[in-house]
């Protein structure tokens, strides 16, 4: 026997003190009466003497002892060891995103926790308890917990998530936790079917009248003026006509009923006039048990873009014609006595046979750099003059910068009559065109960290800005100096969305469909993160000053639709053995029930030495 | 130092208590000394109202032309009697809430108005050790009894008593009346030898056992060190449970059922009254079924 809380047996030291108190209170105590006479006269007759009577001092003491001795106790709280009683219980719990259909009127995860927590109030006191809960990661809540409160707690406090288990995730954690010890008792919690189950009990959460509809596939074009949008919508458990809508820009515009058999995707279009959209909607409006997948909403990638340049320039004319022609973008046009005044940032400085004396924080174009410049990544050599024109040589690099870079670019004569030679460059620069070894245009990060492209000769004195390599060249250099945040907009949950770190982005936040600020790691220029929701996430940056939004959503996984899945056979490798740990047994209940006990006996002795009732 | 409990408000509760009897009852021992009744002789007492069924011969005519309310002459039996009423002034009787002595002084009071309404003389002696001190002597009728009833206020309860000593060594009279003695009787001193002597004497005899609420029904538990009120050295030290304040109860049935089987055997009457009893209940309730009112 051990205890809780030894601390309550302090509580003894009451015994002595209620002894002194009884000896204290055994005095007589001291009446005038008119007459003892009668008193004297009562002896003759007073019948056989109640044996209880004369006990009921001694008694009340006795009572009073065992109730300080059972509260003590109480508080101490005694635990006994029960050998061989207990076991171990180890639950693995099905969190994917299929757990979340609603049946009835609790989920099915819902009822999971509720299966699990019967499985541990039923267990003996003295078993451990381990939950893992498998989903698109498998992550241990909780392992070899005592105590029924803190695991049932613990389990409480547990969600599903909108990702995907993978059967082999389920038996992996069941046969690492089987492997562990092979005497626990495991339990698979699942609305998954498993016909045949070794060493494990399975859990099954799941039933077949589950009702589900989900939508697929969602495409569109958007041209003329019209929004023309096709996706797929599927009816699991039953043939049903269930209402499709098409919202755009949260506005409801369309809608469709579609018949679907089941279990059969079914194509639904719709066509819509629209000039500009930020995002639309494709839901099936009827209701059903899990609602996460009967909508996807698409963003518009192109709406989020937003270009500004600054051209410092005597002549910037070539540049601010083909950017305009090229892109909506913001261009301001300064001469270099000007840009000494500019303060408003940019996200593109494009410096044309000017120095700036420092770099500005954003991504840089320097045309004909004859000077050095702090963090540009290059040194300069000198300007050389050719004697006749002659051609610069394309890049033949098959990297996959230089290829994107040189996209559309045929590589056609240019001709130069001069040049600057660099030296030192960064080993992260890509030539894209030289002239005699010598990198005349090329491209990478600065020692800002910004994108910087440089042209080492005189547009003005070369046929470049009059070839249609121009233009395809700038609209590449335009891409890369303004990447996207993001490449795309739909993913499936539990995919990694790739988000673009473009030139002068500060305050990167990503706001989750449950409303969580995440964080997300950067490297380099591109940040990874993780879709585990379903529904749709904000990015939000500070790009040259202006807060901008990107969103993507986040839909939900096909296997995670289906109310049921198909038979699997599990079966955990291995041979169980019966050591099961020692159990304990808490008598609090005991000790409460004898302290009730004691109290009404203490006070029934009370009544009868104050009142003498009988 | 002397009680206030005869006091205005006490006669006026005893006027009350007058006209009470005159409606519900014939008078106090009516029927058995009729000679103690108003009778015929020449000797003019007192007036009472004048009650349909009256003797219309007795109405004073003189006195009803002056005040124009007809009363009823009253006349001296020729055979007054004499009642003796005697307070046990010991002690013991100062004990309870309210105190036995009140009682006993109330008691008194009501049977001295209840004998000089019916024009018989009153005498009222305090015991005190073993002698009896005449407290009022030979009073007759309600201007005596208004001038000298407050005496009783004047007794003081506060020695030991030996009802029977005291009796023997007195005058109790021979054979013309009442003698009522008032006492908590808790004592097995011999006060059946007083009893005797008024038998003996042919004195009518009326006992009355006043005790408090305390001594009919003891409240007091466990350990208990009792004192004598009048005796110190007498002592009682029990623990008092239930089984104990049965036999006390049963003690205390034996000596009221003694003293009263010892007054009837000596043809008088006996009357246990609570010291918290109202003078009403008394009179209307222990005296009527008694049969000492009728």
């Amino acid at each position: 026997m051990s205890f809780t809380n030894p601390l309550g047996l302090l509580g003894l030291i009451a015994i002595p003190i209620i002894i002194v108190i009884y000896i204290l209170q055994s005095k007589y105590t001291e009446q005038t009466v008119t007459s003892t006479y009668l008193w004297q006269l009562s002896e003759k007759f007073l019948k056989k003497k109640n044996p209880l009577s004369g006990l009921t001092g001694i008694i009340s003491l006795i009572l009073q002892i065992l109730t300080v001795t059972v509260v003590s106790l109480a508080i101490a709280r005694p635990v006994f060891t029960l050998p061989g009683a207990a076991n171990n219980y180890c639950f693995i719990l099905d969190a994917s995103s299929s757990m979340n259909m609603q049946e009835g009127r609790e989920t099915r995860f819902e009822k999971a926790k509720d299966e699990i927590i019967d499985v541990i109030k039923d267990a003996k006191s003295g078993s451990s308890y381990s939950l893992i809960c498998v989903s698109n990661e498998t992550v241990t809540v909780f392992d070899s917990v005592t105590s029924k409160a803190s695991a049932i707690d613990l389990i409480n406090s547990t969600q599903a998530s909108h990702t995907s288990a993978e059967y082999a995730d389920l038996l992996g954690a069941a046969q690492k936790a089987f492997d562990k010890s092979s005497s626990s008792l495991i339990y698979l919690v699942t609305d998954k079917s498993y016909t045949k189950h070794e060493n494990i009990e399975i859990i099954d959460v799941g039933t077949d009248d589950a009702e589900n509809y989900a939508v697929f596939d969602v495409e569109y074009s958007h041209s003329g003026g019209q929004l023309n949008v096709t996706a797929k919508v599927i009816s699991y458990t039953k043939a049903a006509e269930p209402e499709v809508t098409l919202s755009v820009d949260g506005e409801k515009v369309a809608s469709s009923t579609v018949a679907v058999n089941t279990g059969e995707l079914t194509q639904v279009s719709f066509s819509s006039p629209c000039v500009r959209f930020d995002s639309f909607t494709v839901e099936v409006a009827s209701k059903d048990g899990y609602l996460l997948d009967n909508r996807i909403t698409t963003y518009n990638l192109e709406s989020d873009k937003t270009y500004s340049t600054l051209i410092v320039s005597e002549t910037g004319f070539f540049f601010e014609a083909v950017i305009d022609a090229l892109v909506d973008s913001e261009v301001k046009t300064v001469t270099p006595e000007e840009y000494e005044t500019v303060s408003e940032k940019y996200g593109l400085y494009i410096f044309d046979s000017y120095e700036p004396s420092t770099l500005p924080d954003g991504a840089v174009w320097l045309i004909n750099a004859d000077q050095s410049i702090e963090n540009s990544g290059f040194g300069v050599r000198g300007k050389t003059e050719l004697s006749n024109a002659d051609v610069i040589e394309k890049s033949k690099s098959t990297a996959t910068k230089v290829r994107n870079l040189l996209r559309s670019v045929d590589g056609s004569d240019i001709y130069i009559t001069n040049y600057v030679k660099y030296s030192g460059m960064y080993l992260n620069f890509y030539t894209l065109f030289s002239y005699d070894s010598n990198p005349l245009i090329f491209a990478g990060e600065n020692g800002l960290g910004n994108r910087q492209v440089v042209f080492g000769f005189d547009l003005h004195e070369s046929d470049f800005a009059l070839s249609t390599d121009f233009v395809m060249l700038l609209r590449n250099l335009l891409d890369y100096s303004f990447p996207n945040v993001i490449d795309k907009t739909n993913y499936t949950v539990g995919e990694d969305a790739l988000i673009n770190i473009v030139a002068n982005a500060e305050n990167l936040k990503v706001l989750s469909p449950s409303g969580d600020d995440l964080y997300i790691e950067a490297d380099g220029t591109t940040a990874t993160l993780t879709l585990d929701e379903i529904g749709t996430y904000v990015i939000s940056m500070t790009l040259a000053g202006q807060e901008t939004t990107y969103r993507i959503y986040s839909s939900a996984n096909a296997e995670e639709s289906k109310p049921t899945t198909e038979e699997n056979e599990f079966s955990l490798f291995g041979e169980r053995t019966y050591a099961n740990i020692d159990g304990e047994y808490d008598p609090i209940m005991v000790l409460f029930i004898c302290l009730a006990i004691l109290f009404i006996a203490d006070w029934g002795v009370y009544c009868y030495e104050k009142y003498q009732l009988r | 130092m002397g009680k206030m409990v005869i006091d205005e408000a006490f006669l006026s509760e005893i006027e009350a208590l007058q006209t009470l009897l005159k409606n519900n009852v014939a008078g106090m021992f009516g029927g058995n000394h009729q000679s103690k009744n108003f009778g015929s002789s020449c000797e003019f007492a007192d007036y009472r109202d004048y009650v349909p069924g009256d003797d219309i011969s007795k109405i004073d005519w003189n006195v009803y032309a002056r005040f124009d309310k007809l009363y009823q002459k009253l006349y001296l039996d020729e055979r007054q009697m004499h009642t003796k009423i005697y307070i046990d002034a010991s002690r013991s009787m100062q004990h309870g809430s309210p105190e036995k002595a009140d009682q006993a002084i109330r008691m008194a009071a009501a049977f001295a108005y209840l004998s000089v309404s019916e024009m018989d003389k009153v005498s009222v002696y305090a015991i005190h050790g073993d002698q009896v001190d005449e407290v009022i002597s030979g009073m007759v009728g309600k201007d005596s009894y208004l001038n000298y009833i407050n005496k009783l206020n004047e007794i003081e309860f506060t020695s030991d008593v030996s009802i029977g000593n005291a009796i023997l060594q007195s005058k109790v009279g021979m054979g013309d009346g009442y003698s009522i003695l008032i006492s908590d009787f808790l004592t097995d001193e011999n006060y059946e030898s007083a009893i005797d002597k008024f038998a003996e004497q042919k004195r009518d005899i009326l006992c009355v056992q006043i005790l408090s609420r305390e001594e009919l029904n003891p409240q007091f538990r466990g350990k208990m060190h009792l004192f004598d009120s009048e005796n110190v050295s007498n002592f009682f030290r029990k623990k008092i449970d239930r089984d104990r304040v049965n036999a006390y109860k049963a003690a205390l049935k034996y000596v009221t059922e003694r003293i009263k089987n010892y007054c009837e055997s000596r043809g008088g009457y006996y009357m246990l009254i609570p010291a918290y009893q109202k003078l009403s209940d008394v009179f209307f309730g222990n005296m009527v079924d008694l049969g000492v009112l009728k």
